[in-house]
């Protein structure tokens, strides 16, 4: 297997009395999906938002691509190639959808400083270029506070793309979304297979088996299980903590 | 119907091809308003106008902070007061031949004792932004206030430049070549800096650092998550807009020969906050036509009863409930229901 794109190890993680985070340690390959998966309030969002660096762990490292990530703010993070999504979308409302993707893009980028940046062709097609991506044509001037709640899923995915990750942190993509929506969600992230590496958090074990080539398991902060697909569903641990009590 | 002028380029959504001339009509009526005003013997109205631009100025400023930038200051007032202290204190000492401090020479030159104004409210601005920017809401509200007050009290207590007797000038700041005493021409003198002032505003909403600063005020979560530093956006937002409401109150120093500590009052930081939000948060002309209607409707119910402010209060509750989003935003289609 190719070698881990980032590594997590050994992070923990108290909010009070509560071990949200219990000595985890976990990679994702450079070319892998890697699905995390456990019952609601195992800590997977507080996770995300330590390796993000928008909560600090209390011990523990986390590597990107054998770089220590521990010292540096967020906006450096997203520089070196860590990009999320959020399991409520976060996105800006008064903005076309275009523009949500712009402001990706003029992150950490130069412009001249006296030229509008709406008004620039070059950008505005390189912008496109990730709503198609995120299966968006076409949409680019809709107004994101008159988009359906998929297509908001779709254009985090596109912003978060438009940062040029290493590594995508998902945070349940697929968490609201109606069938023929989680289908198309399920196909894009597919067809970024390999381009992109993928933390996938997510509930819904229908697209965790389509897409993951590794399953990982967190319950109560820890990781109890990983390994791949038929491995997950067969070990008894697994079956009597999460997938035998949601599924009896 | 919403689908059917989706994807098009109908993005400025409905507006009326007439209201792009409305600054133009605006700029017409502001250049004729001088002469308009001597036909009629009615020059009072000049000194009226003046004011109203200066105003204007803070108010445009304060938009980038609080209509760009979602930052609700209530103590511009703070900054509008500095500048003004700044250009009456370098003028007194102008005058006088003494430095200040020893070492400061003073200045009655307008464009040096402006840009220094700038410059006092821009530092000032940045030294509160660093401590106030650590809390958002309503905490910032306070804190921005808080700030504000405490200049207040500081300028009062200042006798060595009047206390709160405030600091009078002889005579207005000098700019080669114009006859600053004329109120025609200092009228015209503030026309162009605001004209100034918001060709700099719009240039600054239409860059780069305007799109994204738009967009921490719409999600900061967001704007972190693809790499923005959002606090130090913030900051230089604030400390834009200090500039700005700086280079207002040093002008309206010179208009009226006078600096006092009630420049700085919170009352005044209200206003400035009611021109915005009146005139349209977020819109360039809005804090323009903000500022005109509210001096505009304080001058006239102050000519007609001594009790106006009984009036001025309902009326601005009104305008607020009929002019949702603000007078800048009037006949656009998106906007109402």
């Amino acid at each position: 297997m190719s070698p881990p794109v980032l590594q997590i190890e050994a992070l923990s993680k108290r909010f009070g009395g509560l071990l949200v985070t219990d000595d985890v340690t976990l990679d994702v390959g450079a070319a892998e999906i890697h699905a995390l998966i456990g019952p609601n309030g195992a800590g997977k969002s507080t996770l995300i938002g330590q390796v993000m660096g928008e909560i600090e762990p209390d011990s523990g490292t986390i590597l990107l691509e054998g770089q220590d990530l521990s010292r540096l703010s967020q906006a450096s993070r997203v520089r070196r190639g860590l990009a999320r999504t959020f399991q409520v979308p976060e996105v800006l409302g008064e903005y076309g959808a275009r523009d949500n993707v712009l402001a990706a893009l003029l992150a950490h980028r130069r412009t001249r400083p006296l030229v509008n940046p709406r008004h620039d062709r070059a950008l505005a097609e390189e912008a496109d270029g990730f709503l198609l991506r995120a299966g968006l044509a076409g949409r680019g001037d809709v107004r994101v506070a008159d988009l359906a709640h998929g297509e908001r899923k779709l254009l985090e995915l596109a912003v978060a793309l438009a940062t040029m990750p290493r590594v995508l942190l998902l945070d349940e993509p697929m968490a609201g979304l109606g069938p023929g929506e989680s289908a198309q969600m399920i196909e894009v992230l597919r067809s970024l297979r390999g381009e992109v590496a993928m933390l996938l958090v997510e509930h819904d074990m229908n697209a965790v088996f389509a897409l993951a080539d590794r399953i990982s398991v967190l319950v109560y902060g820890r990781v109890i299980a990983c390994g791949s697909a038929e491995d997950i569903q067969r070990d008894p641990v697994v079956r009597s903590a999460y997938l035998g009590t949601e599924e009896a | 119907m919403d689908k059917a002028r989706g994807s098009d380029p109908m993005k400025k959504s409905g507006s009326p091809r007439w209201r792009g001339f409305l600054p133009l009509v605006g700029l017409v009526l502001l250049v004729a308003l001088p002469f308009a005003a001597q036909a009629f013997g009615q020059s009072a109205l000049t000194s009226l106008a003046t004011r109203m631009l200066i105003l204007a100025i803070a108010a445009s400023a304060l938009n980038i902070a609080l209509g760009l930038g979602g930052l609700v200051s209530f103590g511009h007032a703070a900054f509008y007061g500095v500048g003004a202290y700044a250009v009456g204190i370098l003028t007194t000492h102008g005058a006088s031949g003494m430095p200040f401090l020893g070492f400061v020479p003073g200045s009655e030159h307008l464009a040096v004792n402006l840009l220094v104004a700038m410059s006092v409210s821009g530092i000032v601005a940045g030294l509160i932004g660093a401590l106030a920017l650590r809390t958002s809401g309503v905490p910032f509200i306070m804190i921005t206030l808080a700030f504000a007050q405490m200049l207040f009290f500081f300028f009062v207590a200042l006798k060595a430049y009047g206390g709160d007797d405030g600091l009078s000038m002889r005579r207005r700041n000098a700019l080669p070549g114009l006859n600053m005493r004329d109120d025609v021409t200092f009228y015209f003198t503030s026309l162009t800096i605001l004209l100034a002032w918001l060709g700099v505003s719009a240039r600054l909403f239409h860059s780069r650092f305007g799109l994204l600063l738009g967009g921490i005020r719409q999600s900061e979560r967001r704007m972190q998550a693809i790499g923005v530093p959002t606090v130090r956006y913030r900051w230089l937002a604030f400390v834009l807009s200090g500039v700005g409401t700086g280079l207002a109150g040093g002008l309206m120093a010179v208009f009226g020969r006078f600096v006092s500590p009630d420049m700085m009052h919170w009352t005044q930081s209200g206003e400035l906050l009611i021109m915005v939000v009146l005139g349209g948060a977020g819109t360039i002309f809005g804090p323009v036509l903000g500022a005109f209607a509210l001096i505009g409707l304080e001058t006239l119910l102050a000519g007609w009863t001594e009790h106006w402010q009984i009036i001025l209060g309902p009326a601005l509750v009104l305008m607020a409930l009929t002019f949702r989003g603000g007078l800048a935003r009037l006949g656009r289609s998106e906007q109402g229901p």
